[in-house]
């Protein structure tokens, strides 16, 4: 910290404070003996034993985890064919619309996509018979529409530079462009397809609009079962959860940054 | 002559409305190491894309060995690039990378091993072999670069700028090895540069291009001493030119010069040629004695660029402005003329010569 000002200093204390005091007063009460959300009064790790012994909660995470890491590699899968098709090919029929409708997910209501998700599956089912019903494929479907846009639009900025002399020194060495691809421009594109990824995670598991839409009945994720009792009146537990998950994130997020790091 | 390894014939290729390369004939000799240069946007790296297959041309054909190779893609031919900024693969080591080649081309595992040894110990990087390309110097990756394009034996190896990236003096020690390491493995080398000293040191020949056409291919010496292109002369060095007109009378080469108010004695005739150009070098200053060389005139020193082992002196003469070029042979002698001197200056008939217009 030498050579900072006294100013720069409090503007940084404070700027931090006011981004994590939040989570961190949650991770604080998560320890809390007393059943109140707003009084601390005591250790205690009984809030944990409860969550761990709340089966609709549990069953909601794991839910909601296996939806995440669903839509998470779809969307990654989708994403970075989208984003080599309109990095590599300067010209073709419907390149506009193509990168238009890809990065729209980006800007329209989560309401709206929510809600044509719901539609799109209901009439599909009168048409064609699938999906039968609302439930985890639905709500994986609505979400991969989503992150597939934030993964395009990631990945699309890694491609632009570098990688395409890496793909002609690799065709230049003897490999066909499959395998330039496979070889090369996969491996050092990987930080951003892991970053693509981690944002497409995280973006599903946090989802509470789009999946109460394209949700049926027994799908409920954990954002929604939250949500849920807070109608009924908030129990501390949710703070023991909710310092999981915080936990879960930072452990992520310094894996990610990890690999970025280890790359360049 | 007749075993060229690599030819190209009438050899083009246009972006929009601009010729980046514009009807090249070449033919390039087994084993020899040869230089394109030219200016920015002379079409000299887009010549060497379209040698490696990177670039589609739209008329012409490559023969290489006399094989038709025009159509095949960039990794069915026998010939590796050197690229520019490297190009290494930042996820693999310095041995992978070394080995992309071989594996592509089916080489068994232990035949890799040993031939990654070899070009290791080439290029000096044997302790690097574990290394990642971001944990290596500049010239370190430029090793690797070579010695990644030397692995699987190619046919032709195809050097675009490949020092221009390293300092000046770093530059000055790779351009040594790298006319080592072409020597010790004899394979062809195609390097494209805009530094003319960097192509007249390297090269057993040189092309000259600019505006997508091959003005002149030479020697090195050739191409300084007798050049036949007006863009030649005035890219490779500095030259004087002089206007006038050549004849031939009875067995001597003239050359008026209106300007000079003086006839030259000249060793080349060039027909209707009325341009006579002259190296600052071949300019000299003339004993204050008295000229002994047969061409001589007079000139006032305008300004001197002291540069230690010489002094370039700028002239003029009439309306002309010239620039000779002093060498400092020993301290009593060859000392600078004052600024605003009249010299005389002298020039032998075999210093000078003619270009077309």
């Amino acid at each position: 910290m030498r050579g900072i000002r006294p100013f720069t200093a409090t503007a940084l204390i404070l700027g931090l404070l006011f981004l994590y005091l939040p989570i961190l007063w949650v991770v604080l009460l998560s320890f809390n003996e007393s059943r109140l959300l707003t009084r601390f009064e005591g250790f205690s790790l009984r809030w944990y034993q409860a969550l761990f012994s709340d089966p609709a909660l549990l069953a909601a995470l794991g839910r909601s985890l296996l939806i995440a890491l669903a839509a998470g590699v779809i969307a990654v899968i989708i994403g970075t064919l989208a984003a080599t098709a309109l990095a590599r090919f300067p010209r073709f029929r419907g390149r506009a619309l193509l990168a238009f409708l890809s990065s729209a997910p980006l800007v329209l209501p989560e309401v709206m996509l929510g809600f044509g998700a719901l539609i799109l599956f209901v009439s599909l089912e009168r048409l064609i018979g699938w999906p039968a019903g609302r439930g985890m494929m639905t709500i994986i479907l609505a979400h991969t529409l989503l992150a597939a846009a934030y993964v395009t639009v990631i990945v699309q900025s890694r491609l632009a530079g570098r990688e395409r002399v890496l793909e002609e020194a690799a065709m230049d060495l003897g490999a066909d462009p499959l395998r330039a691809y496979l070889l090369v421009t996969l491996p050092s594109i990987a930080p951003a397809l892991i970053a693509g990824f981690l944002i497409a995670f995280t973006l599903s598991l946090d989802d509470l609009v789009i999946a109460s839409f394209t949700a049926g009945p027994g799908a409920t994720t954990l954002p929604m079962a939250i949500y849920s009792k807070l109608k009924l009146g908030l129990s501390p537990e949710i703070n023991a959860l909710a310092t999981l998950l915080v936990l879960t994130a930072a452990l992520a997020v310094s894996i990610a940054a990890w690999s970025l790091a280890r790359r360049r | 002559m007749s075993e060229a390894l690599l030819v190209l014939r009438g050899l083009s290729k246009r972006f929009g409305a601009t010729a980046a390369v514009d009807g090249v004939d070449l033919e390039i000799l087994p084993g020899e190491f040869f230089a394109l240069l030219g200016g920015s946007g002379c079409g000299k790296s887009t010549l060497l894309r379209l040698i490696a297959g990177l670039e589609r041309p739209d008329g012409g054909a490559i023969l290489l060995e006399g094989r038709d190779i025009t159509r095949e893609p960039p990794y069915r031919r026998p010939l590796h690039m050197m690229f520019q900024n490297y190009a290494l693969f930042p996820h693999l080591t310095v041995a992978e990378n070394i080995a992309f080649g071989l594996r592509r081309q089916g080489w068994r595992t232990p035949a890799i091993a040993a031939r990654v040894e070899e070009m290791l110990a080439l290029t000096h990087l044997t302790e690097l072999a574990q290394r990642k390309p971001h944990q290596l110097s500049g010239g370190q990756q430029q090793r690797v670069a070579l010695a990644r394009a030397l692995a699987p034996r190619p046919r032709l190896v195809l050097l675009d700028e490949p020092l221009s990236a390293l300092d000046r003096k770093l530059r000055q020690a790779m351009r040594t090895e790298l006319a080592a390491i072409q020597r010790e493995v004899g394979i062809t080398f195609i390097i494209v540069t805009h530094d003319q000293e960097e192509a007249m040191s390297l090269a057993s020949r040189v092309a000259v291009m600019d505006k997508g056409r091959i003005l002149q291919v030479d020697r090195p010496q050739a191409l300084y001493e007798r050049p036949r292109d007006r863009f030649v002369a005035s890219f490779i060095g500095q030259v004087n030119v002089l206007a006038g007109t050549f004849r031939s009378d009875g067995g001597r080469l003239l050359f008026d010069c209106p300007a000079l108010g003086a006839c030259f004695q000249i060793a080349e005739p060039l027909p209707g040629a009325r341009t006579l150009a002259i190296r600052p070098e071949k300019l000299r200053l003339a004993d204050p004695s008295g000229p002994r060389l047969p061409n001589h005139f007079r000139a006032r020193v305008e300004s001197i660029e002291y540069r230690g082992e010489n002094s370039l002196i700028r002239l003029e003469a009439g309306a002309l402005s010239l620039l000779a070029l002093h060498v400092h042979r020993d301290r009593r002698g060859d000392e600078d003329p004052p600024i605003g001197a009249e010299v005389c200056l002298e020039f032998g008939p075999a210093d000078a010569f003619l270009l077309p217009d």
